[in-house]
């Protein structure tokens, strides 16, 4: 089943991948395979795609790929009808793996098209570079860069200088399941060595513990409840979240530092052994939480405590269902 | 027409701090902006403030009144610290952008008409002045202009800031403006401007007012989404699609005003509170039966496009929404409603 689509490796090669995701969603659209496409269009901004329902093949035309494809579609899986086509980045796969396992998708209802990835740019990282307040008029990215035009200004940056914080750091650029592969191997970055993802959460561990929760609670504090890192996230799938919950009440209508920081906790518990780091939620944030050191630090402790990464083997038990008398349990994760 | 130089601000805050007044501004909280208390560091004006100025009038969460039942039967309530007039000392706004100015206009249709005033809105309105500075640079993602404002519109402002090469012309648009530049101002900080600054303003505004987007079809739209037809039409199928749901766009907006009012308790005492709801939330209209008119994103998500250019219209005369573009810039999946408005304007109901 596993197909390699799009051209050989050219310098375009953003350009073969978005070519060989056309033609696949095309051809499943085409045969009846599936009902539905997701992929990403243009957005209406720079620097933004959106996502996009493709459901006849003529439409196929209107699907993009470039490292501005940053959002994770795989959150929308959980609650279809029928036969869905998705592309995934390496880590959008690992999200879907976990909603298999989880029985929240089954496998047989979707078909995957994976893109070795390169990494997406950060926004925020690519505003901070420019100096706050330069309002970028048009942006178009390439492999390896970004040219930035505004008011009076034209800048040219290395996709590598902007890459969002996760894929910096991802050990799993190509897709670990798939249907079809557009492109190959090759054009993806290299995955990395998981200390180097968790040198930032080690080294916060370092401070004292007064320190930790000043900070901490400086960032939570920040929190709207807006809940759309909870919304953005392929794995907080929950029909009700505890927070939404009346009766018992979590959540108190004073929305204080308490109240905000059980929202946060707990979800960072639920998302624990099952976050693949994919950067949705921080994404999302529109205050610009920090939401990554909370849920690298839940990632590393399942690799230290349990040797696992989550969403790697679509044949395996999610980590919350397993249980070995050798497992530590001095601490609960 | 009065001027001033631009780096007089920080002078001119602390004339107004010396005179009694709050001051609120733009901050810097984390990555975000928002309205806070200035003065004392130097003021830095964003192009919009990430977080709406409406929270300085209608706050996140805030309590209505206290209540004790203990030792009586009867509970004794107490609403004294928030309605006490001296509760809230006066205050001066600055640093506001026209669009946020203008949506505390259509805010006071739901907090202070004729029919009903909201004592705790009413109040911190009357105490404040806002100062809104013109834009001379909108966003991509601001369309003030399609509705009905822009950068250098006057709606809801009692004075207004003009940037001119390395000055701020300012005029005060309302009596209370005026009020407050005779009360606090030392000539030293003011002058008075001359034709050249008035001449060099009207073109800072001819040339900033182009990118502020007019092409917004949105009285198009709302003629549409009037129609009897359209509550039930197929496009709401289409477009709230890629939704997730979140509050970004209505908690972000600087005229969504949904709250939800409960008690919290604890023994025999509490507090009755009010804080933001939304209409994407799960939770909103939720009935105590367990059944939810809005059940899914789709209900939701039209509730959103037909609140604020169908009801509110309806209700006010005027659309609940200032182009101010938080909701376009910050919707996680770009959800634009412009588009969604561009797509109701083209929609033929029989
Ligand atoms: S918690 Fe955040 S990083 Fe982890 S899977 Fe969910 S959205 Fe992705
Ligand atoms: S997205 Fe940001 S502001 Fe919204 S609930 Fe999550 S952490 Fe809080
Ligand atoms: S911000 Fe975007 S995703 Fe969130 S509720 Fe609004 S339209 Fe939907
Ligand atoms: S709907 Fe969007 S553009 Fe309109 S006022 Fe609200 S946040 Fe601003
Ligand atoms: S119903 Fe929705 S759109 Fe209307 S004011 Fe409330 S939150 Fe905003």
């Amino acid at each position: 089943m596993n197909k390699m689509a799009g051209s050989s490796m050219g310098e375009d090669t953003i350009g073969a991948i978005q070519e060989g995701i056309r033609n696949s969603a095309a051809r499943m659209l085409e045969s009846g395979e599936i009902d539905v496409f997701i992929g990403y269009e243009d957005g209406t901004l720079p620097l933004r795609t959106t996502p996009v329902f493709i459901t006849c093949p003529e439409d196929a035309e209107r699907l993009v790929w470039s490292p501005i494809c940053e959002n994770s579609l795989t959150c929308y899986l959980p609650k279809f009808q029928g036969t869905v086509g998705v592309v995934v980045k390496g880590c959008d796969v690992r999200t879907l793996v976990n909603l298999i396992l989880e029985n929240q998708v089954s496998r047989d209802k979707v078909k995957i098209v994976g893109v070795p990835c390169k990494g997406i740019i950060d926004r925020d990282r690519v505003g901070k570079a420019l100096g706050t307040d330069r309002i970028i008029r048009s942006a178009k990215a390439t492999r390896r860069s970004l040219m930035l035009e505004g008011d009076g200004f034209e800048v040219e940056m290395e996709i590598q200088d902007v890459l969002a914080p996760s894929c910096e750091v991802c050990r799993y650029p190509v897709p670990v399941l798939f249907d079809v592969l557009v492109g190959n191997e090759s054009m993806a970055r290299d995955g990395k060595d998981p200390e180097a993802g968790y040198l930032e959460v080690a080294q916060f561990a370092e401070l004292e513990p007064d320190a930790r929760f000043s900070f901490f609670a400086q960032e939570i504090e920040r929190c709207i409840q807006c809940y759309a890192c909870r919304q953005a996230c392929p794995l907080c799938y929950c029909p009700e979240c505890f927070v939404d919950r009346q009766s018992p009440k979590w959540i108190s209508r004073w929305r204080g530092l308490s109240d905000k920081i059980l929202f946060h906790l707990g979800r960072v518990l639920h998302v624990a052994g099952r976050c693949v780091d994919c950067g949705a939620c921080r994404r999302a944030c529109p205050v610009g939480i920090d939401l990554r050191l909370l849920t690298k630090n839940m990632e590393k402790a399942a690799k230290d405590l349990f040797d696992y990464e989550s969403g790697l083997d679509i044949g395996g038990v999610p980590l919350l269902a397993t249980y070995r008398r050798e497992d530590p349990d001095d601490f609960i994760l | 027409m009065l001027k001033m130089a631009k780096t007089d601000l920080d002078a001119f805050v602390d004339a107004l701090v010396k005179a009694s007044y709050v001051v609120l501004g733009p901050i810097q909280e984390g990555e975000a902006t928002k309205f806070g208390v200035v003065g004392g560091e130097e003021i830095k004006i964003p192009r919009l403030t990430t977080r709406p100025l409406k929270e300085l009038f209608f706050p996140q969460d805030e309590s209505l009144l206290s209540f004790d039942r203990s030792g009586t039967p009867d509970a004794s309530v107490d609403t004294s610290g928030v309605l006490a007039s001296d509760g809230i000392s006066p205050r001066v706004a600055l640093g506001v952008r026209p669009c946020d100015a203008r949506a505390l206009v259509l805010l006071d249709n739901v907090f202070a008409s004729d029919d009903y005033r909201d004592p705790y809105y009413t109040l911190r309105r009357e105490k404040t002045v806002i100062i809104t500075f013109a834009c001379p640079l909108p966003g991509v993602a601001c369309f003030c202009e399609s509705t009905g404002g822009g950068p250098y519109d006057e709606t809801g402002s009692d004075i207004l800031f003009v940037e001119v090469a390395g000055s701020y012309l300012v005029k005060a648009v309302s009596e209370k403006g005026k009020g407050l530049l005779q009360e606090v101002f030392p000539p030293c900080i003011l002058h008075e401007a001359d034709d050249e600054d008035i001449q060099a303003a009207a073109e800072a505004r001819a040339r900033g007012e182009l990118p502020a987007n007019a092409g917004v079809p949105i009285e198009a739209a709302a003629a549409i989404l009037g129609h009897v037809d359209a509550f039930g039409d197929s496009a709401w199928e289409e477009v709230y699609k890629k939704c997730l749901g979140c509050a970004v766009c209505t908690y972000l907006c600087p005229t969504c005003h949904c709250f939800d009012i409960g008690d919290e308790v604890t023994g025999a005492s509490g507090e009755r509170i009010r804080n933001w709801d939304s209409c994407m939330f799960p939770l909103f209209t939720l009935h105590a039966s367990g059944h939810n008119p809005r059940p899914s994103r789709k209900e939701r998500f039209r509730q959103r496009v037909m609140h604020k250019f169908n009801y509110f219209v309806e209700n006010n005369d005027c659309m609940a929404c200032v182009g101010c573009g938080r909701c376009v810039e910050n919707c996680p999946v770009n959800l634009d409603i412009r588009q969604v408005l561009t797509t109701f304007a083209r929609r033929e109901l029989a």
